[in-house]
């Protein structure tokens, strides 16, 4: 792990990141002097200075809190979407990949619906049916997200499944319930925890769009996609205000997808971590 | 005569293969009619070139391909196209070991689990039962129970191989498949890995379908030869007697291809030549008449039976009229020009220990 870590320091920079962002997002209102709401009509559309740390909105109102109330609204519904279209993506794709026939006919054909459709159309016809909120959000982008898991994990599993390890388990009599959670699913893991970790980026920026676009979740709950909209309106006289939504954004973009890179080198199951080679490199490290 | 352990009769395995055409279907015939049998505590090498349907057999004999037609009989019981229930009981009886170790062992399993989970799918004992029985797993295949914490990959290619043997032999199986067990390896751990089975053979009294090309290997495990051409076994029977008087031309024409110790190229004249059929597609009457040095026109029209010669069955019209061919004959002048090389090898041997010493 060590090793690990000092061969990747772009990891280690999204796992700080990450665990910024989780920070501000928990802790906010410990520590924040300001409300949430908590207007200053004589300090409207501050610069950032030690008072205001991102300064304030059209309301007068800390960007800083209401960006950081922004991040857990945020990685929330980033958390939930990808939760659930990982969840419903893998199961599905697992058991069309390793059933194959008309299971997988049907199963691939219902994904190939579901893409079909623009995502972000579908995703708003879903909010339009169920009406805007938080939930509803959360169930709109896994709608449109976990055809990625299913594409992924059944194309994962066709290759895993042809494989003699999968052989070697029916030969010693596993049930087919055993060879998809203890062998299949396992080796097919990795993929799929860096497409999770780079689906939060997607989420958090589809989330960002929908409330944007007022459809998802409502004001006066501070997000960032609604900050960016508010913004907006005052963009050329005090861009100040959408550039740290925006920043905000970017920032959790950029730490999932590191984090995901990093994830994605750290599952490669070929790669040599143990002890006795850890030992080796300390000892050698020691004789230098 | 006891009853054999394995008695394989008629096995096919077809596959339907898709043709230019839009109506017609061909067939693939992997495997055709082969049937042989197996006593208790022995071995049978089925041999051959690749692509001759020798993996195919052992998967079906092994359960994890359904036949097209034919029986398996394990102790006189019928495994072949068996689910459920009872397919599971048979499992514990025929177990398999794969070609290559590092494929056919879960990567991202220990290999303490890996070697408990026929014990956890069969049902034997507790946690702690279990635990002794894994140990006493990797004594038996001359593995250290403080390794079972380790991922395969950890492991060399010869040490991988045990694991998989070990794994075959958790169920206590009477007999074992084994899919070119020792091709992917390098020539010395093949012979460790060869003495292994042995050892293990003679210790549970197991039985072995040995899937080969390695004639060297073949002659040191088996008790009985199959060869293998085209899906059909073309001749088999005792080991001496195949290696001695091979009677099938596509034998003989094997077994000139190995060369040896001593003796070289044991006939050049007879070297393979030629390419193998395409099963979908085989050549008219015998599948082996483009390439035999004898075929006539009647071995392009009659498909040969095979038929007895002595304790041994070769399909092959001709096989009365071929000359029996000896392996142990040679090109002149071989045997000097060996002789000579091995006079020069023991003699830098012995300088070097010399030098060293």
């Amino acid at each position: 792990m060590m090793k690990f870590i000092r061969q990747n320091p772009l990891f280690v920079i999204g796992f700080v990141m990450v665990v910024i962002l989780l920070g501000v997002a928990g802790i906010y209102d410990w520590v924040s002097p300001y409300g949430l709401e908590q207007m200053d009509m004589r300090n409207r559309f501050a610069l950032p200075s030690a008072i205001h740390w991102l300064g304030t909105d059209n309301f007068g109102r800390d960007l800083a809190t209401r960006l950081a109330a922004g991040a857990r609204i945020s990685l929330t519904i980033g958390i939930g979407t990808v939760a659930i279209s990982a969840l419903i993506g893998t199961a599905l794709g697992i058991i069309s990949g390793y059933y194959g026939g008309y299971v997988d006919t049907i199963l691939m054909r219902v994904v190939d619906v579901f893409m079909a459709f623009p995502a972000f159309v579908l995703a708003l016809a879903i909010i339009a049916v169920l009406g805007p909120g938080p939930l509803n959000l959360v169930i709109s982008l896994a709608a449109i997200y976990w055809t990625q898991y299913a594409r992924v994990a059944r194309a994962m599993t066709l290759t895993e499944r042809e494989k003699d390890y999968v052989a070697a388990a029916r030969g010693i009599g596993a049930s087919a319930t055993r060879i998809i959670t203890l062998h299949i699913l396992p080796n097919i893991l990795g993929p799929l925890i860096v497409l999770a970790t780079f689906g939060m980026g997607t989420a958090i920026v589809a989330e960002s769009g929908m409330s944007f676009l007022g459809l998802g979740v409502q004001p006066p709950t501070p997000t960032w996609g609604w900050s960016l909209a508010y913004g907006l309106k005052y963009l050329r006289a005090e861009p100040w205000m959408s550039t740290a939504a925006g920043l905000s954004l970017m920032f959790a973009v950029l730490a999932f997808n590191l984090l995901g890179d990093g994830i994605r080198d750290y599952l490669d199951p070929n790669r040599v971590t143990t002890k006795a080679v850890k030992k080796a490199v300390r000892t050698n490290v020691k004789r230098a | 005569m006891t009853e054999p352990l394995l008695q394989v009769e008629n096995l096919s395995k077809f596959y339907p293969v898709k043709s230019g055409n839009l109506f017609g279907s061909r067939v693939m015939r992997a495997v055709d009619s082969v049937s042989f049998n197996l006593r208790r505590g022995e071995t049978i090498a089925v041999v051959g070139e690749s692509g001759c349907g020798k993996s195919t057999t052992a998967r079906m004999v092994s359960g994890l391909l359904a036949p097209t037609a034919g029986s398996i009989r394990v102790n006189g019981k019928n495994i072949a196209g068996v689910k459920g229930r009872e397919a599971f009981a048979l499992r514990r009886q025929v177990q398999m070991v794969f070609q290559d170790p590092m494929a056919s062992l879960n990567a991202r399993m220990k290999v303490g689990a890996i070697l408990e989970e026929p014990l956890i799918i069969h049902g034997h004992g507790n946690r702690a039962a279990r635990r002794q029985r894994v140990e006493e797993l990797m004594g038996l295949v001359g593995l250290r129970k403080e390794h079972l914490d380790r991922y395969p990959h950890q492991f060399s290619g010869g040490q991988r191989q045990r694991i998989g043997i070990a794994r075959a032999l958790a169920v206590e199986p009477e007999l074992l498949v084994l899919d070119e067990p020792v091709s992917a390896l390098d020539v010395s751990v093949q012979a460790q890995i060869i003495n292994l089975l042995k050892d293990l053979q003679s210790k549970l009294g197991l039985s072995y379908v040995f899937i080969a090309h390695d004639l060297a290997v073949v002659k040191h495990m088996a008790d009985h030869v199959a060869v293998m051409y085209l899906g059909r076994i073309i001749e088999q029977g005792p080991k001496a007697q195949i290696f001695d008087t091979p009677r099938h031309p596509y034998t003989q024409m094997l077994f000139s291809a190995v060369p040896q110790i001593g003796l070289g190229r044991a006939n050049p004249d007879r070297a393979v030549k030629g390419e193998m059929p395409s099963p979908v597609n085989p050549p008219s009457g015998c599948h082996f008449h483009p390439r035999c040095a004898y075929s006539t026109d009647a071995c392009r029209t009659t498909r040969p039976e095979l038929a007895d010669f002595g304790a041994q069955q070769a399909a092959c019209i001709r096989a009365d009229e071929i000359p029996a061919y000896a392996t142990t004959q040679s090109a002149p002048g071989y045997k000097e020009a060996a002789a000579q090389r091995m006079k020069i090898y023991h003699e830098m041997i012995g300088s070097r220990q010399q030098a060293e010493a």
